[in-house]
């Protein structure tokens, strides 16, 4: 790779850049795969050419670049971080392979297992998931893609990694990327749009109803493309698919970001069903480590009657900054969001939804709930808009906190705007705590006061996990059980 | 006259204003708005920007050419043992009540129309009620604006010793029936150990005019306070109310109701921090929009760490009487203790339908109809006003306000 950079520049910022890489020592055949810290348009051609792509991305990525370079950093959030330094981040990173990773389970943090063997994943996956044989992960993933593949061609449905979309599809690419988060939407979206290096895209073509839940569980896992993914999901008329992300793998990175971006875009009478359960790595009891992650999902309902819906469980994470959003144009749109989000130890979480009402007669739904412990803080932040042609819109809203512990903070910012009298808009929150009776009885009947927490967190979530496909519903159960660990004496 | 901006030129300005308007006055009140003046330099005129400015645009104030003007304020009533004045009229007891305690609640960080207040000072209310005086009938603050493009600053400042109970009324009003004047008015409420005030804050300004008041209180130990704050008038309005709930039992009960027409706009800011344990608060702010107004409601109810057992509501119903109109909610929660009860709520819709309907059944025409719904919506509000003569006359005022169309769109 070092030569590729040497014969495409001759600067001195090359030649730096050169220099550092020889400091760190990039000189085997896996290093040769990752880029140097920093970004640069040297870096983005270098990402953009190691990607093989056509020319009109690397121009998407170049304008998102120096429209990037004229925007501050926002700090509205609620959440308090040091400053991120952008040229200490390495943009391209080709998977970590066995050299990086532990040799064998022996190796891995105890912990780690520990938190594996409750979430019932069996030793194979767990030895997976741990990083310890991560190319046969890949492997494994990828027979596992090509399985269906067949099936899901016969029907006309795309679902390929964002790279061989721009090669193998590159009209439905330049059409519909960035139509709903344009690079200049925000400072981490033209970030992303600057560096993404892969992601998923899926294509549903008319009348098609995607057979299976589509899922990025292990490729993304697996492929440790971590930082900056992009997805595109592209429903077209009357098409219907489920899609599911799931971030299990811990990262033992230390304040990695992460800043992704998904696009949806569902048409006339379609719907897309699109289920999170994060769970990356949340630093450790002080802090220390962890994820950023700020990501920027949005979905567009652009024909009438169509629908999307948002369901995620966020348990992980140092920081969680996103807000999942509708923009509900097509008349009789739905959209819907349903959340948990939970934050125990040092983790932050800024989250929630947008809601655009465009069309006529649209609605959106939002449950949002609420978990803080240990120090956590946990906010709830959503814009509910209804914009003066969105005639009969209607919207209910309710945001549950819960808290455990009286070190943790929870806290409901919700914005509602309205500009047509014949919307109902609705919000409610409420804040409540595990009452002491309520483990009491279940202790006097034999549950511990560690299950009993768990049972009623779960209950308090029921209404949020019933809209998740059964086998996330499970995870995300046993997730929470764990991430509440300790958190109640 | 001179424009408002906060760069350093007007900070001449203001300086030469002072002594041909409020002439020097005693050493404690010149430090006060020098201090302020450094303050409204510092922090300057706020924009759409800010989070806190956000969907209210000041440009017209900022836009508009004024000509500060003498606070005269009218006030009676109280009876035995309340005292009540202004500062030119106060003994030396009540002066250092003032020197102590003016400023310290309603703090000009992050608030420059307070800091312009204060950088203006000249006349100031005061309501003191002594320890465990039970006041025998209302006071009552009249607050007139000055003429044309006056720049008003009235400043109260309420005093409630231990066990004290009172009813203060504050009122304000413009002469002009046009008036493009601009008042920027503070009010700071000390509610002492076990206390029982009501504050009632009316303001029906000029249609024309600017108004931006800030409320301030501090309620001690086991004390009660109950605040209503009306909006009838100006044609631009913010009202920043807030109170710190400071001591346990301590208990605030915020009622609001705005009525909006034409293209008035008006912006209402709540904060109450929950700072101890055992304490209570309820706030219902009520909207009543018509034609092309805009109202905003920004509720915020702050949990302080260790502030177990409390006990929080708050509410913002807005109803939408025209196509027009647009209201922005944000009920907030901010909280820091686990063991508490807090909610919050905010609804936006227009008349109920089934409602009309049934009146109509019973053959109340549409027009009717819809004026009745919107006062018993604008009831719960006015229900909770304690004095009678001031109750009845806001119903009639509201009333007179109701647009006439509201049912037959329904």
């Amino acid at each position: 790779m070092s030569d590729q950079i040497k014969l495409e520049r001759n600067s001195e910022a090359a030649e730096q850049l050169a220099n550092r890489e020889y400091k760190y020592g990039f000189v085997t055949d896996i290093e040769a795969d990752s880029a140097p810290p920093g970004l640069s348009e040297e870096i983005i051609r270098f990402i953009s050419a190691k990607k093989e792509e056509p020319e009109f991305m690397l121009e998407f990525r170049l304008k998102a670049f120096r429209h990037w370079l004229t925007l501050e950093e926002p700090d509205w959030a609620f959440v308090n971080y040091p400053a991120i330094d952008y040229q200490q981040i390495v943009y391209y990173s080709a998977p970590k392979a066995q050299g990086d990773g532990p040799q064998s389970l022996d190796e891995v943090d105890p912990k780690l297992l520990e938190t594996y063997a409750k979430l019932g994943i069996p030793l194979k996956e767990q030895e997976i998931l741990a990083g310890v044989v991560a190319v046969d992960a890949v492997f494994d993933s990828v027979s596992v893609a090509t399985t269906f593949k067949g099936k899901l061609e016969e029907l006309g449905i795309v679902f390929c990694s964002f790279s061989e979309a721009v090669k193998e599809h590159p009209d439905l690419i330049r059409k519909y990327l960035g139509s709903v988060v344009p690079y200049t939407d925000n400072f981490f979206a033209a970030l992303n749009a600057a560096v993404f290096t892969d992601g998923s895209f899926v294509y549903i073509p008319k009348g098609v109803r995607c057979p299976m839940e589509l899922s990025t569980y292990f490729r993304i896992n697996a492929a440790n493309t971590g930082q900056f993914e992009r997805t595109l999901i592209v429903a077209d008329d009357d098409a219907y698919v489920s899609y599911l992300e799931g971030c299990t793998a811990p990262q033992r990175d230390e304040n990695q970001l992460h800043a992704a971006v998904v696009e949806l875009i569902a048409a006339e009478n379609s719907t897309i069903k699109y289920s999170t359960v994060q769970n990356w790595y949340p630093g450790d009891e002080n802090g220390v480590g962890g994820i950023y992650n700020f990501v920027t999902k949005r979905g567009k309902c652009a024909g009438a009657n169509s629908k999307i819906s948002w369901t995620q469980v966020e348990t992980g994470s140092s920081i969680t900054w996103k807000y999942p959003g509708c923009i509900l144009q097509g008349d009789n749109s739905v959209g819907e969001f349903y959340s948990v989000a939970l934050t125990n130890n040092c983790q932050q979480a800024d989250t929630g939804t947008k809601m655009v009402h465009i069309g006529k007669n649209t609605r959106s739904t939002i449950i949002s709930k609420g978990i803080s412990a240990g120090r956590g803080q946990n906010t709830y932040r959503g814009l509910v808009k209804i914009l003066k042609g969105a005639d009969g819109a209607r919207n209910y809203s309710q945001c549950d906190s819960m808290l455990l512990g009286d070190r943790c903070g929870a806290h409901t910012f919700p914005y509602l705007d309205v500009q047509n009298r014949t919307a109902t808009v609705e919000h409610e929150a409420s804040t409540s705590k595990i009452g002491e009776d309520q483990i009491f009885y279940c202790q006097q009947r034999g549950i511990s006061a560690e299950d009993a927490v768990s049972m009623i967190v779960n209950g308090f979530c029921k209404e949020v996990f019933s809209e998740l496909p059964m086998e996330f519903a499970v995870e995300a159960q046993k997730l929470l059980g764990i991430s509440l660990e300790g958190s109640v004496g | 006259m001179s424009r408002i901006t906060a760069a350093p030129p007007a900070a001449t300005d203001f300086e030469a204003l002072h002594l041909r308007i409020v002439g020097e006055g005693p050493d404690w009140i010149r430090e006060f708005r020098t201090n302020a003046r450094s303050r409204f330099v510092l922090e300057g005129l706020p924009h759409h920007r800010m989070e806190a400015w956000r969907n209210t645009n000041i440009a017209p104030i900022v836009a508009g050419l004024f000509e500060p003007a003498c606070s005269t304020p009218e006030i009676s009533g109280g009876g035995e043992g309340v005292w009540t004045g202004r500062l030119s009229q106060a003994p030396e007891k009540i002066l250092a009540l003032v020197r102590n305690n003016l400023g310290s609640l309603a703090d000009a960080e992050g608030h420059p129309f307070t800091a312009l207040n204060g950088s203006l000072l000249n006349e100031i209310t005061l309501v003191v009620l002594p320890e465990g005086c039970a006041a025998g009938e209302p006071v009552t603050i009249g607050h007139t604006a000055g003429p044309g493009n006056s720049l008003n600053v009235p400043r109260t400042l309420i005093l409630a010793g231990e066990r004290a109970i009172g009813t203060i009324i504050e009122t304000f009003e413009g002469t002009e029936t046009e008036g493009g004047y601009f008042t920027s008015a503070v009010t700071e409420i000390f509610c002492g150990k076990d206390t029982d005030v009501k504050y009632c804050r009316v303001q029906r300004e000029a249609p024309g005019s600017f108004h931006i008041g800030r409320v301030q209180a501090r309620v001690e130990q086991g004390g009660r306070l109950h605040t209503a704050g009306i909006a009838l008038g100006a044609a631009l309005d913010r009202e920043d109310a807030g109170v710190i709930l400071a001591g346990e039992g301590a208990s605030c009960e915020m009622d609001g109701l705005f009525l909006t027409d034409e293209s008035r706009h008006v912006d209402n800011r709540t904060r109450i921090v929950h700072a101890v344990p055992n304490c209570r608060s309820r706030q219902v702010y009520k909207g009543i929009l018509s034609d092309r107004s805009t109202a905003v409601f920004v509720g915020r109810v702050i949990v302080r760490p260790g502030a177990q057992h409390t006990d929080a509501d708050q509410s913002n119903p807005n109803l939408l009487l025209s196509d027009d109109t647009t209201v922005y909610t944000r009920p907030q929660l901010e909280i820091y203790a686990d063991d508490v009860r807090c909610t919050h709520g905010a609804t936006v819709g227009q008349l109920d339908a089934d409602a009309l309907f049934y009146l109509r059944s019973r053959g109340i025409d549409p027009d009717e109809a819809g004026r009745l719904l919107v006062k018993g919506f604008a009831g719960e509000i006015l229900d909770r006003i304690e004095v009678p003569s001031l109750r009845t006359q806001l119903e009639s005022e509201v009333a007179g306000k109701l647009p006439v169309t509201s049912g037959s769109e329904g």
